[in-house]
């Protein structure tokens, strides 16, 4: 009991001290636009963790059925890892819902998925996670 | 578990969950518990990351300088440069880059900072009697290495990103002299130019444990009509390592940044 409780609360202390920078590499503005925001919701297609952004795919199905995927820029996995999070967060299959920014120029990335920036995305018991966006990275302002 | 330790690990968590929602420039409450100083402090603008900083002596070298070695966060302080006097032609580049959103930011093309500009990222300083090494997690991997052995600057390697560093003791404080920057690195997020002509000086004092001071200073006649000089406060960060940050993994930015 003792044990657990130690765990805990350096688990507690690390999420504690873990509240971390918000950046990207890039300016923001160059790249999305703040005053188009989207909320969808799908299903998790798969997680990219990989840099210098993580990236994460959401199916979305239309009311006719048909699906399309979109890709959402997240923070950087060093970034997401200093909040808690890591690729095991968000499963392959779940519900989500992901609010965000469109891409300036409209065009999808390259595997056809529309290209989008998050900050936050809410899981289906209420649980958010991957919060934050390169829009409030301080560099650029 | 005692009500007593129950009671402390429920507040714990609720802390935790609530700070875990919070956005990224609030600042923590301090728990006095920790032990470890005082979780949270609120020291300056810079402290934005609410994690607690250490307090006590500076440690010192075996040759009694002081050890700068440690994982700092520059925290808010890579963003203050004041105002940096321009020469005509450096405004109009300046202003160039601001109107375009800062589009194209070597670091978005996944290059290096150049000297002296930082991101937000951790530095891990390690430093020998002869040697200060600068590893920069991001915004890409990059080091620079402090020559401390008394050797003059190189003998014109061409520019350099990172730029050539020799660094000389003045009592307690590090003078650190970088020549041969090369001039496609710019000096902030929104654009600042200089010229292969910049000469940058970092004086580095570290006045306790948890706090590394630096006052820059940046001299490019070509740029500047004026030397400027301007200071950060990093702060100590025991508990946290650099970790990888490999930028050209997936850049798919690079080609949707249009700006305006």
């Amino acid at each position: 009991m003792r044990f657990r409780f130690k765990v805990a609360l350096a688990t507690g202390f690390t999420l504690f001290a873990a509240v971390a920078p918000i950046l990207a590499h890039h300016s923001f503005a160059a790249e999305y636009d703040a005053t188009k925001t989207v909320t969808v919701k799908g299903t998790i297609n798969k997680l990219s963790w990989v840099n210098p952004h993580a990236y994460v795919f959401v199916d979305v199905k239309d009311a006719n059925g048909k699906v399309t995927t979109w890709a959402f820029e997240s923070l950087s996995p060093n970034a997401l890892s200093r909040q808690g999070w890591n690729r095991n967060s968000l499963k392959q299959g779940e519900e989500v819902t992901v609010e965000g920014y469109m891409a300036k120029d409209g065009k999808p990335l390259a595997d056809g998925s529309i290209h989008a920036n998050s900050r936050a995305i809410t899981r289906s018991d209420g649980r958010k996670v991957f919060v934050g966006s390169s829009a409030d990275d301080v560099t650029y302002k | 578990m005692s009500k007593r330790h129950l009671h402390f690990l429920l507040a714990a968590t609720a802390i935790v969950a609530t700070l875990s929602l919070l956005p990224v420039a609030s600042v923590a409450q301090s728990d006095a518990k920790t032990g470890k100083g005082k979780a949270g402090q609120k020291e300056n603008a810079a402290d934005f990351q609410s994690a607690p900083t250490p307090t006590g002596p500076a440690p010192k070298m075996p040759d009694g300088k002081p050890d700068l070695s440690g994982v700092w966060t520059p925290g808010l302080s890579f963003t203050q440069m004041g105002q940096v006097p321009l020469q005509p032609w450096a405004q109009e580049v300046y202003k160039q880059r601001r109107d375009t959103l800062s589009k194209d930011d070597p670091e978005g093309h996944c290059l290096p900072a150049g000297v002296p500009r930082i991101s937000p990222f951790l530095q891990k300083f390690v430093q020998t009697p002869t040697l200060l090494v600068i590893l920069d997690e991001g915004n890409i991997h990059s080091y620079r290495q402090v020559f401390l052995d008394g050797r003059p600057h190189l003998d014109d390697p061409g520019p350099l990103w990172m730029g050539d560093s020799i660094g000389k003791w003045d009592g307690d404080t590090l003078v650190v002299d970088t020549k041969y920057l090369n001039d496609k690195t710019w000096l902030n997020g929104q654009g600042l130019p200089h010229s292969e002509d910049l000469h940058v000086v970092e004086r580095i004092k570290r006045p306790d444990l948890g706090h590394l001071e630096l006052e820059i200073t940046l001299e490019d006649p070509k740029t500047f009509t004026k030397p400027h000089t301007f200071t950060r406060t990093y702060l100590l960060r025991p508990t946290w390592e650099i970790q990888e940050y490999v930028c050209n993994e997936f850049n798919v930015d690079a080609e949707h940044l249009v700006g305006k």
